[in-house]
């Protein structure tokens, strides 16, 4: 049914793969009372007992670059800590092992027998949708796991591009004892740090300052395992976690700054792009020439580069070294009609350039990433690049990353996030980008129902705009006639599984400026239900939220909503000849600030009608307002449960 | 298949002799792409189909090297047309596995697009990843300019060591022309080639130049769709081929099945006497009760092993030796495959080694001996009759995962001559488990609370066999008491997603009740999701207490027949009270008999529901049995309307109406 696409993809997973970075702590050998732990966890397979980074910033040279000793520890609770036994250590372009030391403490008598590990391998990792990744992955197999036994690891890397340096999270995906983050600051380089979801009295933070530097520590201890839940947000919005920024070093008598202010991260992704498209492409220009010939309104002509970028480069996601940052050469982008989001990038501001018009690279981050520029003022806080354009002091994000989306309408993923636009060598805004209004993304399903020889039938509108539109209609472009006739009666199914579609129209699919609409008669066998001389129907034909509670008691972690939206459903019956309606369910409604529904039944010229709208006004539902939540889907469940009766009245 | 036949069997492809002079040069170097390469032209219907391939030509050409030994020259060449979005996201990107590639001779790409218009692949552009995410090396590249209407064409030449079988999957869910296979060799090889599912037959053997050629060519190979209830890959054209004479060798047929269960049995019996103590201390840790069974003591040492030892299947070849597997209880499948054999030994319990592969993948073939389809060890004992998965930590005696049941397998017999140990081979079944191991059982009490606002019933599901397995029972224990909770929930939810759950009980998932007894998962559920109200009247929506059912509603054209996991049924009882001052004007609605009847007159499949009133109490049986496997093609009809009468019982409603 239609809301699936909309939650796909939110798979718990994805939040263990995001906390893939390993931490840790050393501890003497002595044997540990194992069932004194395994009374304390009863319901876990292992512990962590130490997860430690102890990181050394150094000044080479003229560069820095951070030295890093991560060790962690674990202990095994039962037979089952063996699901743990595979370990990985990604590096990749920026970071190098040093060395690795890790084995497996098997308790023997009153210690412990150590098992070195061996045999390590090396394999690229190649992270899913990236065509090429230069990340690659340290792996190897634990030996000897039994409960008692303590695997422990100790890797020493280095981190050659100091912006890159640092978070660390105290919790993790099983409970962790002691969760430890240390960071040693020579004389001479300054840092910053904040703290996200803990604050400072829930650690124990210290300072210990020498004559060479400061360390910086913070320790967690006794941290619960993190919370997955469906529909959540990135952990980084409510795992405990402490981000450490460079500000900036000195260096013979000279600051340089690294990460002191937005400015300085600007000024270093300046670097990195000042040369790309310096020199003008004929080939390029040609087709610049050719889409803007003819046209003189500048919007248009923004329009028509924007909408060619969507169309005709395809998305293929590279990962390579300091590549990954630069973006490709516009003239060589259009060569290959395919690029990342930073080549799309750098191909529309180049096109817009030939045409005359000002746009600018733009950096952001998703809205996996929670940070504000203020408070991380790092590449930690990005992990997209589009390109803006201002026209009357408005802005419009052009992410041709989303492809069929109009020019008012940006990425969903983008909304409400800082973009930091660029205007030239020391120059750039910070801009808010706007969530998208729920009128914009309607989605309006009216049904005329006809009942004859006991059996129900229909024809059917639907209208979908904006985000509902975008992500329909970039299924649907991609298909095949055939696939996108399934797809949409798919897509319209009401009532119950029996939902056939007799006939089908859809319009308006290549054109991204408007309403996508779907005219469809059908059949719907087995809903409408017989009772002597009694009719019943439930005139709600799509249960959209129907049961959708969530745990108000338990669950602490927010519901990510992809798009604020307005669902409007019409159902509308001819009462057949011979009977009369004796029953009409009460309208009903719930409306609160974020989300609510109105359902409302009427009668008119022998016509049934219900009208039902629901709308959700957040793109965030907090545990806040879990219950409120929970009050509006117990009132819209109970309200999708009446159904309407008409009786015979003449035989 | 393993790696054990490359090496020992490289005297059977021993070339004649004199002929390193000979040599003639591979084919690859005549083939070569059009120079001018024009679009194609598309019909009506071939518009709609989101990719059209215009040529697949594949060329296997073995070989001997200037030392002698064997190799293979693949070649590779493809036309894509690419006709929607969706195809190009598909077809942009070429990843070339380099796995047991000696070296790659040529890599070449181009984009024609509908004008016409070529761009060639710049070969700066072809990226070398030394170990793809643990697939082994890859070469990768993307297609440049790429528009809808644009073809996309590549051909290549690998170099690779010899291997005497190969497959060749042929079709695929785009519609291919002009599809060729050439198995080529020296003209004193014989290689023999098989095709499947509908493929066209190889010619008659050509001899020319001192190469033997073969070759199967069909004009238009139609796309393949996934169906519901379908053999999945194995459905799909295909090509086997085998290395089946050396002249200079004689006539006698190389890489037999009996040649095969020489090759694999012998290593897989321990022959160090040090080996043999290792497991004779771990059959002393295991405490197998002398008095047991036989299949009791077999079910004992499964269950040990399989919960002390992890089986990995990738890393060091010593995840193959009994001194490390001991000490570190990691063992690959071959490994504990020898230490499940030992231990047998050491209790003197008779067993077969059975080799076979995933029906769904591929469906063995006896009469064509290509070791390809030796693919997954069971281990069976002819004593009690039964099959067990040495590899499979989940499984155990008796259900082995059902791809490999149902289907044939080379049994494999140890013989003793002295101190000398062989194998010997015969193809026989493995037979499938009947429908009634397999239950996946609901006893449902139903009661309405007052004022109709809810409803709570008392549920038991009972699971056994491969329902059993599906559910969990030998992984439930592995689970944190969290996911336990989490998982049985879930499970007990299948009425309705705003299910309160409460006082479950869940029984039998120690290790020496796996498979042994059923799982059960008691407890209460309370809904507002079974009650509607029209009026007054209360529509109680008794078909969702079974939970939703798989459906085959979509009437379209069936291509293939039906083909199940396995045998299986399922029995529900539902009890609930007519509340007091109410009547059910509509209890017929329940009386339900959809049967798929075989020509003997057997209900191979059934959908069948009755109810009894007693006093106010209603009490509904239903009895839905999948009793075999394959349900073919003419049959189809008769199967989908059981399948979907469980789902029309989805829909039913009893109307409560007051006195």
């Amino acid at each position: 049914m239609r809301r699936n696409h909309r939650r796909a993809g939110r798979i718990i997973l994805a939040a263990w793969l995001a906390l893939s970075a390993d931490f840790a702590f050393a501890q003497k050998t002595t044997l540990l009372n194992l069932e004194e732990y395994q009374k304390k966890y009863p319901e876990e397979n292992a512990i962590w007992l130490s997860k430690k980074e102890t990181h050394t910033i150094k000044l080479e040279g003229s560069a820095l670059k951070v030295y890093s000793t991560n060790y962690e520890e674990m202990l095994m609770l039962s037979e089952k800590g063996s699901v743990y036994a595979d370990k990985s250590i990604y590096f990749g372009h920026f970071n190098k092992i040093l060395s690795i030391d890790a084995k497996t403490l098997v308790p023997d008598g009153k210690g412990y027998k150590k098992i070195k590990v061996n045999n390590i391998s090396t394999r690229n990792d190649v992270s899913g949708g990236v065509f090429f990744d230069d990340n690659q992955a340290k792996s190897f197999v634990y030996t000897g796991i039994q409960p008692g036994a303590r695997t422990v690891l100790s890797y020493k890397e280095v981190l050659n591009e100091p912006r890159f340096f640092g978070s660390f999270f105290f919790n993790s995906y099983i409970p962790t004892v002691e969760a430890e983050f240390s960071v040693f600051v020579p004389k001479g380089v300054k840092i910053r740090y904040k703290l996200f979801g803990i604050e400072e009295k829930d650690l124990e933070f210290m300072k210990y300052e020498t004559g060479k530097g400061v360390t910086y520590t913070w320790r967690a201890k006794n941290m619960k395992r993190y919370e997955l839940e469906n529909d959540a947000p990135n952990i980084r919005y409510y795992s405990p976690h402490v981000v450490v920024l460079i500000d900036e070093y000195t260096v013979k008598g000279e600051t340089r700054k690294l990460l002191s202010d937005a400015a300085a991260l600007y000024s270093w992704y300046y670097s990195l792009v000042k040369d790309v498209n310096t020199d003008e492409s004929p080939a390029l220009k040609k087709v610049v020439d050719s889409l803007t010939s003819g046209t003189t309104d500048e919007f248009e002509k923004v329009k028509k580069i924007f909408y060619w970028v969507q169309d005709n480069i395809k998305y293929v996601a590279f990962e390579d070294g300091l590549g990954g940052f630069i973006p490709r050469q516009a003239a060589q982008v259009c060569d290959k009609r395919y690029g990342d989001c930073k080549d799309m990038a750098s191909i529309i501001t180049e096109m817009l350039t030939m045409a005359g018009i000002q746009s600018h690279l733009t950096w952001i981050g998703s809205r996996d990433i929670p940070y504000t520029y203020d408070d991380v003022p790092a590449p930690l806080a990005d992990n997209h690049m589009i390109a803006a354009y201002v026209k009357d002091g408005n802005y419009y994000f052009l992410d041709a990353t989303g492809p069929n989306a109009p020019i008012e309408i940006h990425t969903a993923f983008i909304q409400g996030k800082e973009a930091l636009v660029g205007f030239g060598e020391n120059k750039f805004e910070i801009v808010k980008v706007p969530e998208i209004a729920k009128e914009k993304n309607l989605f309006i399903d009216s049904a005329m129902l006809k009942i004859s020889d006991g059996k129900l039938s229909g024809t059917g509108i639907a209208v979908c705009s904006g985000y509902e539109k975008i992500d329909v209609s970039y299924h649907m472009k991609s298909m095949s006639e055939e696939d996108k006739l399934k797809f949409i009666k798919g897509y319209l199914e009401k009532g119950n599984n029996k939902f056939q579609v007799d006939s089908l129209q859809h319009f308006n699919l290549k054109d991204r400026e408007k309403d996508l609409r779907f005219m469809y008669k059908f059949r719907l066998p087995d809903y409408l239900k017989v009772n002597g001389n009694e009719l019943y129907l439930n005139m709600n034909l799509d249960k959209t939220y129907m049961n959708d509670l969530l745990d108000a008691e338990k669950r602490k972690v927010p519901r990510e909503v992809e798009y604020k939206s307005i669902d409007r459903f019409v159902t509308v019956l001819e009462v057949p000849q011979g009977y009369s309606v004796t029953y009409l369910p009460a309208n009903a409604s719930y409306k609160s600030k974020y989300f609510g529904f109105e359902i409302s039944y009427f009668q008119k010229d022998g016509k049934i009608y219900m009208e039902k709208t629901i709308y959700i006004d957040t793109l965030m539902i907090t545990p806040a307002d879990f219950q409120e939540w929970n009050k509006m889907i117990k009132a819209l469940s109970k309200a999708y449960n009446e159904s309407i009766i008409l009786k015979k009245t003449v035989n | 298949m393993n790696k054990f036949f490359s090496a020992a069997f490289a005297a059977l492809v021993a070339c004649p002799l004199l002929s390193f002079s000979q040599l003639s040069s591979p084919e690859y170097k005549r083939y070569d792409w059009e120079a001018e390469p024009k679009p194609h032209a598309l019909s009506e219907k071939e518009k709609k189909e989101n990719a059209i391939v215009f040529k697949d030509k594949r060329m296997i050409e073995y070989a001997y090297n200037s030392y002698g030994d064997l190799i293979i020259y693949v070649t590779v060449h493809k036309i894509v047309k690419l006709n929607t979005d969706k195809a190009i996201e598909l077809n942009n990107k070429v990843h070339i596995s380099m796995y047991s590639v000696i070296d790659m001779l040529d890599l070449k790409a181009r984009v024609i697009s509908g004008e016409g218009k070529i761009t060639l692949v710049d070969k700066k552009n072809i990226k070398d990843i030394e170990n793809y995410d643990n697939y082994g090396p890859v070469k990768l590249f993307a297609f440049e300019g790429v528009e809808l209407g644009s073809e996309v064409e590549y051909l290549y030449t690998v170099k690779k060591f010899a291997q005497y079988f190969g497959s060749e999957i042929i079709q695929t869910d785009n519609p291919k022309k002009n599809v060729e296979i050439s198995i080529i060799s020296p003209s004193n090889l014989k290689f023999e080639a098989k095709t499947y599912n509908g493929f066209v037959d190889f010619s008659a053997a050509k001899v020319e130049d001192g190469k033997r050629i073969i070759n199967a060519k069909m004009d238009e190979v139609p796309a393949i769709k996934e169906e519901k209830y379908s053999g999945g890959d194995a459905n799909r054209m295909r090509v086997e081929y085998k290395l089946s004479y050396n002249e200079i060798k004689g006539n006698k047929r190389l890489l037999t099945w009996n040649d095969a269960s020489e090759a694999v049995y012998q290593p897989l019996i321990l022959t160090s006497k040090k080996d043999i103590s290792r497991v004779k201390g771990i059959l002393k840790k295991i405490k197998v009760d002398k008095k047991l069974s036989e299949e009791e003591k077999i079910r004992k040492i499964e269950g040990y092993i399989k919960t002390h030892y992890v089986i990995k299947e990738y890393g060091a070849d010593e995840f193959e030796e009994i001194g490390y597997i001991a000490k570190n209880h990691i063992a690959n499948t071959r490994g504990v495959l020898k230490l499940f054999l030992e231990l047998f030994k050491q209790l003197d319990i008779s067993y077969e080694v059975v080799l076979t592969s995933d029906r769904f993948n591929k469906k063995f073939d006896g009469d064509f001996d290509s070791w390809v389809y030796l693919n997954e060890y069971l281990i069976y004992f002819p004593g009690i009759d039964k099959f067990m998965m040495p590899g499979s930590m989940f499984s155990r005696l008796g259900f082995v995962p059902s791809e490999y049941t149902c289907t044939d397998g080379l049994f494999i017999k140890g013989v003793e001559l002295g101190d000398y140990v062989t194998g010997v081979g015969k193809i026989k079944k493995i037979p499938c488990v009947d429908y009634k191991a397999n239950y996946d059982n609901i006893e449902a009490n139903v009661k309405f609370e007052e004022e109709f606002t809810e409803t709570s019933l008392h549920v038991k599901r009972t699971f056994t066999g491969y329902g059993a397995l599906g559910y969990g029972q030998a992984v439930y224990s592995y689970l944190s008491e969290e996911d336990k909770k989490k998982t049985v929930d879930e499970i007990m939810k299948f009425i309705a997603e705003d299910s309160k759950v409460s006082n479950i009980v869940v029984s039998n998932t120690d290790e020496s009740s796996i498979l042994q007894k059923p799982m059960i998962i008691e407890g209460d559920v309370k809904t507002a999701s079974l009650l509607e109200k029209a009026g007054d009247k209360y529509l109680f929506k008794i078909g969702l207490v079974i939970g939703p059912q798989a459906e085959l509603y979509q009437e379209e054209e069936r291509k293939s027949d039906a083909e199940n996991d396995f045998n299986r049924g399922y029995h529900r009882v539902i009890v609930f009270e007519i509340p007091e001052g109410y009547k059910v004007t509509n209890l017929d609605a329940l009386v339900m008999d959809v049967a798929c009847v075989d020509k003997d007159g057997f209900r191979s499949a059934e959908f069948k529901c009755s109810y009894v009133v007693e006093g106010n109490k209603v009490t509904v049986t239903i009895e839905e049995n999948y009793k075999k496997i394959i349900y073919p093609r003419e049959q189809f009809e008769d199967f989908r309307k059981v399948i979907n009468a469980a789902a029309d019982f989805n829909k039913i409603v009893l109307y409560l109406e007051k006195k």
